[in-house]
């Protein structure tokens, strides 16, 4: 039985080992692929004013899709943000998906609204369509409401009224910059490749201040949870999505806020409910669909488009979240398991999907064993400990270096934060998120995985902080 | 028990502590950098003022040129930036004459010499020791190399240096697409007229998928800023034997007439506002060609033409066997704004929905004639979709209000069939949002259409509207008929 028990702890091991390579590995490579990717990019974009494009008759038109369920607070400074968008024509269409408050009647109130009956023609199968509103102050302006079906079903619903080339989704508790789409479209203008999704970089808003559906002044929230996941934010968008961005593996742009090519997106079936992520699986879709009609296109990531986007103030929320995304990343990864190793797919087929599974899927599961064996090997043999001790040492400075990393390449690039205050004031978070705040997230991310295994499905509304709230303080 | 191989405990601490290492150095860089860049500032900062008072001195005329750059040479890499910053790379861009100022500047310190060397890759040239060092360092780092090439090639086009364009039309390319896409949004910027035959080549290879590819969009953008007499030198290009071709050369025309469109302009367009051998092609040739985009796209230009056969021309497209043709004729149709109604009338009834669509919108644009005609088209025809476009299209116009005062206005003449024909045909809920304060499900809410009170208190819903509303046909009540549907409704 002993023998058997030391066995399993050596295959064990090996498992380990081989994601302790692989992530070190995919880690470091994202790291210095980004390093260079941010550089290159605020270097080249930098002084590069964008008026050129704003004034050219060749930028594409863009609707904003906003959909919206039970956001009463939020809802009217998140649509004048969308209508102050910086980019000729700009449209808005915010699908009400059946909200239980006051989130329609304060649209009719705030921008004089009247329901007209427009032919519904569904490319997209949806819930059913209750009405649309138009504005008389507001021309560019269109509401729909429909019955709840999720956030699928609203963007879908939205879709088949948008008549504009390329769509941008934009959550509700968001604040777009006003020259983020400007930024977006340039990718999409200058690319010679056919652009199909264009994402940016999504910003904590916790704790800045917002006037009139903008963020006026840019400040750091005051709990250490937010500090954290402001760190996170940084990691996540200025390292990982650039990272894969630039090696061609892009597998996540944020549906909370994205550009989208509009027919490419109808033709690939639209979003689907399938997962509780359906952004990712959108982008993975649109690569298999790609694939199979035999389409070339793009999904690229530029880190200067910023949407700022209100994170969860508590542990409860924060659960639920990363909750969600491990099981939709589960999800996704599970629906297209065909698209592994398929030579079509390039770095995205043998690169990204399987890190993203035995890394950030498969992983959360690893890391934690990994966590309960240590006390298990400690009581097994006390002389192994002289080995596991550094080794964990070498994990938490790593994790704490990539950290410090994306700290050093904001500092060095964008300063969103203010020069130097924003870069000292989250460096101990940085530092400290090994201790605690990672396993607490692990701990998530588990149950995540505990929910994919058991068939759970069901999207959980995750409620923070508002714009308005923000506002009012 | 377990042992682990001789020395990888060690090599775990010795990663481990390199690692921490690491990090705190890491930590420490953007202080150094910060200190770094701190005292650099406080050195060159009372140069840098003396620049600015310099150049600001050039531009207001308050100093002798001469005399201004001759202290302006003596530290070029400092004034590079500011003249840059000048302008307007940053900041909105300067006028007209300070522009002129600037540009003269730019030329007399060299930088637009030493940009077209940077382009051309010729560093052979003497040039200042940190130059030379910063050129080094980004051709040696693989990949890096077109940095510079890139931002000399935006500098060339935010001077709009016309003697410039050839060495932009060579870097069109260049093996890097940053500086390829860079010289041609330059020459865009220039406008000099010998650089249009190379975008256009440069078109015809994005078509074709041939050499150094160049985004379209970005090609397009370049070439829509020239004047329309350039668009000669396509008329190779539209009659090219590949569809892609022909079709991105029309394309370029199409944005480049939207764009004139869009300014404002004298009463109409010139007559030749297009060469007459590319007029002749549009006309004779693409109208006709066997590609439908190509089709499509003619159709947006040959409006424009003012020529005795664009008429017939645009009518033949507009019973193209393709939709999406038949759509661009019915928009360009309704940008003419002259046209016979009957021709688009009968695209009301077409297959495709967005030619309905467009058919609608233009013949509404034609204001109250095209409104009536619409009233008479649903009263007279069978067709379900036919008869939701317009109702769809008076909709969007704001007149369903309107028709509902017209209607109740005592003693106008007939009864008008609109109202009634709405109700017949299961439109009356269009009509329920008009009555004011009545609940969205009250089913009775529509009666109350006969109150004339509340009717007198509708106002259209936009300006457009308002003024159409006296030349409906309108007044008198309800056939009983149509009454009762309404009551059912």
């Amino acid at each position: 039985m002993h023998s058997l028990g030391i066995d399993a702890l050596i295959l064990f091991n090996a498992v380990l080992a081989v994601y302790f390579l692989a992530g070190i590995g995919g880690y470091g490579a994202l790291m210095m692929s980004s390093w260079i990717s941010v550089w290159l990019h605020k270097r080249r974009h930098s002084t590069e004013t964008l008026q050129e494009l704003r004034d050219s008759s060749v930028a594409p038109p863009v609707t904003i899709v906003m959909p919206a369920w039970n956001e009463q607070d939020v809802i009217v400074d998140a649509v004048r943000g969308a209508l102050g968008v910086d980019y000729p024509g700009i449209q808005v269409c915010v699908v009400d998906d059946g909200s239980s408050d006051e989130t329609l009647e304060r649209l009719i109130a705030a921008f004089e609204l009247a329901p007209v009956n427009l032919i519904a023609r569904h490319r997209l199968r949806t819930r059913p369509v209750r009405a649309l509103y138009v504005s008389s102050s507001f021309p560019q302006l269109l509401v729909l409401s429909k019955e709840n079906g999720g956030k699928s079903d609203a963007l879908n619903a939205g879709l088949n009224t948008v008549r504009t080339p390329y769509f941008c989704t934009l959550d509700a508790d968001c604040i777009l910059e006003r020259d983020a789409i400007p930024r977006l479209m340039r990718r999409i203008v200058s690319d010679p490749v056919n652009v199909a999704a264009s994402g940016g970089t999504v910003r904590v808003l916790n704790g800045c201040t917002v006037e009139e559906g903008q963020v006026a002044k840019v400040n750091l929230p005051r709990s250490a949870l937010e500090r954290f996941q402001v760190v996170e934010y940084l990691r996540s968008f200025l390292f990982g999505r650039t990272g894969w961005s630039r090696m061609g593996g892009t597998l996540i742009i944020s549906g909370a806020f994205a550009l989208f090519h509009r027919e490419t997106v109808i033709e690939a079936g639209g979003l689907s409910s399938d997962t509780v992520t359906e952004d990712m699986e959108l982008i993975v879709r649109l690569r298999r669909w790609a694939s199979d009609h035999g389409r070339v296109l793009r999904t690229a990531f530029s880190s200067d488009p910023v949407c700022w986007v209100a994170c969860p103030d508590n542990l409860r929320m924060l659960g639920r979240q990363r909750r969600r995304w491990q099981l939709g990343l589960c999800q996704t990864l599970w629906k297209n398991w065909k698209m592994f190793f398929d030579p079509a797919f390039g770095i995205f087929g043998w690169l990204s999907l399987p890190f993203h599974a035995l890394v950030e899927a498969l992983g959360a599961v690893v890391e934690a064993a990994g966590y309960l064996l240590i006390p298990f090997v400690a009581w097994l043999d006390p002389a192994l400990l002289n080995f596991l001790l550094p080794l964990l040492l070498f994990s938490l400075a790593y994790s704490a270096l990539l950290s410090v990393a994306a700290l050093v390449l904001e500092e060095l690039t964008y300063r969103r934060y203010g020069a130097m205050r924003g870069f000292l004031t989250l460096l101990p978070y940085a530092l400290l998120e090994n201790f605690g705040y990672r396993q607490l997230l692990l701990c998530y991310r588990v149950a995540g995985v505990v929910r994919f295994l058991t068939g759970f499905r069901r999207w959980e509304k995750v409620v923070h902080v508002s714009p308005a709230e923000l506002a009012a303080d | 028990m377990m042992n682990v191989p001789y020395g990888w405990t060690h090599f775990a601490w010795a990663l481990a502590v390199a690692f921490s290492a690491l990090v705190v150095l890491l930590a420490g860089f953007p202080l150094v950098m910060r200190a770094v860049r701190f005292a650099v500032d406080r050195r060159s900062e009372s140069l840098r003022a003396a620049i600015d008072w310099c150049i600001a001195g050039l531009l207001d005329g308050s100093l002798d040129y001469d005399t201004g750059l001759r202290s302006l040479r003596e530290h070029p890499q400092c004034v590079g930036r500011a003249v840059l910053d000048r302008l307007g790379k940053a900041t909105a861009g300067p006028d007209q004459e300070q522009f002129a100022k600037l540009r003269r500047l730019a030329i007399d310190l060299g930088m637009v010499d030493r940009w077209r060397r940077e382009l051309a890759r010729q560093f052979s040239q003497p040039m200042p020791r940190k130059l030379r060092v910063r050129h080094k360092l980004f051709e040696r780092i693989p990949g890096l190399g077109f940095v510079m090439r890139a931002e000399a090639a935006e500098n060339l086009g935010l001077l709009q240096n016309q003697a410039s364009w050839p060495v932009l039309a060579k870097a069109l390319d260049d093996p890097h697409p940053a500086v390829r896409s860079a010289a041609a949004r330059a020459l865009g910027r220039i406008k000099a007229p010998a650089s249009f035959p190379a975008l256009a080549r440069k078109l015809e290879d994005a078509a074709l998928g041939r050499g150094a590819t160049l985004s379209v969009r970005t090609l397009r953008m370049a070439l829509v800023g020239f004047d329309l007499a350039y668009t000669r030198a396509f008329a190779e290009m539209l009659q090219h034997p590949h569809w892609r071709v022909r079709f991105l050369a029309a394309d370029v025309v199409t944005t480049m007439l939207s764009r004139i469109g869009d300014q404002p302009q004298p009463e109409s367009l010139p007559r030749h506002i297009l060469p007459d051998p590319v007029a002749r092609l549009f006309l004779n040739s693409l109208s006709i060609d066997p590609n439908p985009d190509v089709r499509a796209r003619a159709a947006d230009v040959i409006v424009h033409l003012n020529d005795i056969r664009t008429m017939p021309a645009l009518l033949a497209l507009l019973d193209d066997s393709e939709w999406f043709v038949r759509l661009h004729a019915a928009r360009a149709l309704a940008e003419c704004g002259v046209f016979p109604l009957e021709a688009l009338g009968r695209r009301l009834t077409d297959a495709h929905w967005r030619v309905r669509e467009a058919a609608a919108q233009a013949i509404s644009a034609r204001g109250p004639e095209g409104i009536n005609f619409l009233l008479a088209h649903f009263h007279a025809t069978d067709d379900r979709y036919s008869r939701e476009q317009v109702v769809e299209q008076l909709e969007r116009t704001g007149l369903i209000p309107s028709l509902l005062t017209a209607f109740d206005e005592p003693g106008a003449g007939e009864e008008p069939p609109f109202i009634g024909e709405m109700v017949r045909v299961g439109r009356a809920a269009v009509l329920r949002p008009a009555v004011p304060n009545a609940p969205e499900h009250d089913q009775d809410a529509l009666v109350e259409l006969q109150d004339r009170d509340q009717l007198k208190n509708r106002v259209p819903a936009t300006p457009a509207a308002a003024a159409q509303v006296p030349v409906l046909a309108g007044g008198g009540e309800l056939s009983s008929l149509g009454l009762e549907e309404l009551r059912r409704a």
